[in-house]
């Protein structure tokens, strides 16, 4: 068989050519196929049968013998009012989280960026939270907000803040202040790596000349550095808000959700709808409402950078 | 106040802020290590010692020497292990292919591929549940190591796949002139040239298996073959609830392997997380 081969590795010998093509594509398809067979399995094939289970009764008492029931699971989410907290929650859980995350995170990236000794080392240290499981991150803060005996309510009543201990993750208020503190300490090391990144890649002597021109640094930071950071605060915000939006690990070891409801974000929802209340109908339905909000939000995001975009 | 002073007082400013900031972060981080260093006792009484007075390793003897945790560790690392090989091989195979091949249906693959990326686990944990009972894959550390890889997976062939890019084809045409199949090219001439690509790839997915709670939780429901995370969450937040020490030193434990590779590899696991979309 001759081999010989242009620079795309199309066989120039006429007889093959076809039949080189169609391999490359064969070969193609049948490395893909491992990746496509186990999102198959764990994702298209779930996503299809959830939605069909939103739209059944499939309880404890049904298990053997789910029966259709149109939109009967979606009807009770709205009228109970359920549907609508545990989006208020998460909404609010996840404005909270993703706001200091970059407050901070853009703080400390900021001083970073400047003329200091073993940034390295720093950068390191700021990372730490980050390996640290979410699950221990959960039972650590769950210890420090311990009501008599954690260390948080020591520190308060000494500096006078409190008078008495509170008792952090079953307060109908403190229980989102508690996972918020837990999910942004554990996420916002993330941020500042990524944020130092695109600092450092703004070259230096833009912000020279501007200091040249007589700018200021916080005319600096507006009028330089935001703007072309922009691309990077836009694409870590949404990572972040996608992947707070799932959150469920910190939430659920470090309130569970309580004090009735108060820090239930749509993923404990989700949970334990299926497998605390065996209602595995209703659990779907608020999975398949989830991604549909998840699906519009992602559109109009990314809608409105592009606009930006095209402005400039 | 001449220029000289000023900037000195900068300086010391901005060190002083980062060390403010770095107390915060690493507050937990120590809290956490003192007070698996202290039995029980010490730790209930207040004022809290904010460095161990009597410190001791007996709660490590203690947790170490429980098999029901040893037990919990040794399924999270196979789970992990398996985690990692099979998707740098999977991640391999479909970031080569997307990175050489213009097939039909390329991009629109990616960007499904992608979109899983973004894509909310907790939301099909009911069907997935139903689906691998029917498929017999609860209880199984196959069960979980298919849910993990698939977390894993977007980020690590669209990785691979830019390192595949960023190869000259040259040496894969001179292979393919030389007589070499396409599957050897790929293992004995392209792969050694990604080895950080599969490095970080395994990273990646190792600290997303390591860290898995929700999968663990649902398709693991026999005790002996449970994760470390849901292990432990069950023991210390239900029978074992005022057992602080023995919860402190567990996490600690539980830490150590991640806090190992960072020490090591913290270059990776940066460079990682700089190139793009990951899923913290």
């Amino acid at each position: 068989m001759s081999r010989s081969a242009d620079a795309q590795g199309k066989s120039t010998a006429q007889p093959f050519h076809l039949s080189r093509k169609r391999q490359d594509n064969l070969f193609a398809a049948m490395l893909i196929l491992p990746a496509f067979v186990i999102l198959a399995i764990v994702i298209f094939a779930p996503i299809a049968r959830g939605v069909w289970m939103s739209f059944m009764d499939y309880t404890l008492a049904t298990r053997n013998n789910p029966t259709w029931n149109n939109f009967e699971n979606y009807r009770k989410l709205f009228e109970s009012g359920e549907i609508f907290v545990y989006f208020r929650n998460t909404i609010v859980f996840v404005t909270a989280v993703v706001g200091l995350e970059v407050l901070v995170g853009m703080t400390i990236a900021l001083l970073l960026n400047t003329r200091i000794v073993a940034r390295n080392v720093f950068r390191a240290l700021f990372f730490l939270p980050w390996t640290i499981p979410s699950v221990v991150v959960a039972l650590l803060f769950g210890w420090m907000l311990q009501p008599q005996y954690g260390v948080l309510n020591y520190l308060l009543m000494q500096i006078g803040v409190i008078d008495g201990p509170l008792v952090w993750t079953q307060h109908p208020r403190l229980a989102m202040v508690s996972i918020v503190m837990a999910a942004a300490w554990r996420l916002t090391p993330m941020m500042i790596v990524m944020f130092l990144a695109g600092l450092q890649s703004i070259p230096a002597e833009l912000v020279e000349a501007a200091h040249i021109d007589g700018a200021n640094d916080l005319q600096v930071f507006r009028r330089i550095m935001l703007p072309l950071l922009t691309p990077v605060i836009a694409t870590t915000v949404l990572i972040s808000i996608i992947n707070n939006f799932q959150q469920f690990t910190i939430i659920y070891n470090l309130t569970a959700g309580g004090p009735i409801n108060k820090s239930t974000t749509l993923s404990i929802a989700t949970y334990t709808k299926a497998f605390t209340q065996f209602d595995m109908g209703a659990g779907s339905a608020i999975g398949v409402l989830w991604l549909v909000a998840l699906a519009f939000f992602t559109l109009f995001y990314n809608r409105y950078f592009e606009q930006r975009n095209y402005a400039e | 106040m001449s220029k000289g002073t000023r900037r000195f007082l900068q300086q010391m400013l901005i060190y002083g802020l980062l060390f403010f900031f770095l107390v915060i972060f690493l507050f937990p981080i120590y809290w956490m290590f003192i007070s698996s260093f202290q039995p029980n006792s010490a730790l209930i009484k207040l004022p809290p010692q904010f460095w161990p007075q009597d410190g001791t390793f007996q709660n490590y003897v203690r947790i170490l020497t429980t098999p029901k945790y040893l037990n919990y560790y040794k399924n999270s690392a196979i789970v992990a292990l398996s985690t990692v090989a099979i998707c740098i091989l999977v991640s391999i195979f479909a970031g080569y292919a997307f990175s050489r091949y213009r097939f039909p249906g390329r991009n629109l693959s990616m960007s499904a591929i992608l979109s899983i990326q973004m894509f909310p686990i907790v939301a099909i944990l009911i069907s997935l549940f139903v689906f691998f009972s029917r498929m017999k894959l609860i209880n199984t550390y196959a069960g979980l190591v298919l849910a993990d890889i698939t977390i894993a997976l977007p980020f690590s062939i669209w990785f691979l796949k830019s390192f595949f890019d960023t190869i000259l084809r040259d040496m894969e045409e001179a292979a393919y002139i030389d007589g070499c199949g396409r599957m050897r090219t790929i293992f004995e001439i392209v792969v050694p040239l990604v080895l950080p690509g599969l490095l970080a790839v395994g990273i990646y997915s190792f600290l997303i298996s390591w860290d898995d709670f929700v999968f663990g939780l649902t398709l693991i429901n026999r005790d002996t073959m449970r994760t470390l995370p849901v292990g432990i969450a069950m023991s210390f937040l239900m029978e074992n609830e005022y057992d602080w020490a023995g919860m402190m030193t567990v996490s600690v434990v539980a830490s150590l392997p991640v806090l190992v590779l960072f020490i090591f590899l913290n270059r990776y696991m940066v460079a990682g997380l700089t190139q793009g979309g990951v899923k913290g």
